[in-house]
């Protein structure tokens, strides 16, 4: 598997947000950033080296619902789109039900995760250009540590059921982009991706 | 700490800004920026 070559594309990761996220967009802004989806980067692939260099990516992992509540205002404030990677195996059909992000590593952890009718009401939101305000990406299924699977079945079912479900529950084209758990992308499922 | 997020044979990595320092953010992004200019050209 290859990296990217220099330079790469600024990707900022978050998951819970922090408390100085609207301090830290607004250096974004300052710095001369905008704000870009994966899929906006796609054609660049092949030569990363003429990804503009004002090119920036927000990822916000997991689906919690702290990125409903306090980061979709601020991205709506500072007009910037966002990519959120969707554990879709662990998103709940009602708040009531609703799970926490206390997953394998992570037992202690209560941030409630979104549902799939936040999800929803993520999907219809735009910028001010009418573009989307946020784009969806796997990151499995039950946020698993792929590297800890053994059966090639399980390993399937993770990556791919997790795609299928945005597609058939929130209408996301192609969700071509994949963000591991745990950072775990190193292994003999690559090629499933 | 770099995550990835990954397309075909490519994994790109992912930077995690500092909770409660967000001058380290602004020092990372200008040195991204630099990089990214000093390849650029031409």
């Amino acid at each position: 598997m290859e990296m990217f070559e220099e330079p790469a594309l600024p990707i900022l990761l978050y998951h819970q947000c922090p408390p100085n996220l609207e301090r830290q967009f607004d250096v974004i802004r300052k710095s001369g950033y905008k704000t870009v989806h994966l899929a906006e980067v796609l054609s660049y692939f092949e030569k990363p080296s003429k990804i503009p260099p004002d090119y920036l990516v927000l990822t916000f992992d997991d689906a919690l619902l702290d990125f409903f509540d306090i980061a979709v205002p601020l991205l709506k404030h500072f007009d910037f789109s966002a990519t959120i990677c969707v554990p879709t195996g662990r998103i709940s059909s009602n708040s009531q039900d609703r799970s926490l992000d206390n997953w394998e590593n992570n037992e202690n952890s209560t941030n409630p995760v979104m549902t799939w009718d936040e999800l929803k009401e993520l999907k219809q939101l735009v910028k001010t250009d009418s573009a989307a305000l946020i784009e969806f990406a796997s990151h499995s299924a039950s946020h698993v540590n792929l590297n800890n699977l053994a059966d090639k079945e399980a390993l399937r079912h993770e990556i791919f059921s997790s795609k299928t479900e945005l597609q058939d529950r929130l209408g996301v084209q192609d969700p071509i982009f994949f963000c591991f758990p745990y950072g775990a992308g190193e292994g003999k499922f690559s090629n499933l991706l | 700490m770099v995550n990835g997020v990954k397309w075909g044979k490519y994994r790109i990595p992912r930077h995690v800004p500092d909770n409660n320092d967000e001058e380290k953010l602004l020092m990372w992004l200008t040195e991204q920026k630099e990089t990214a200019q000093r390849f650029n050209v031409g």
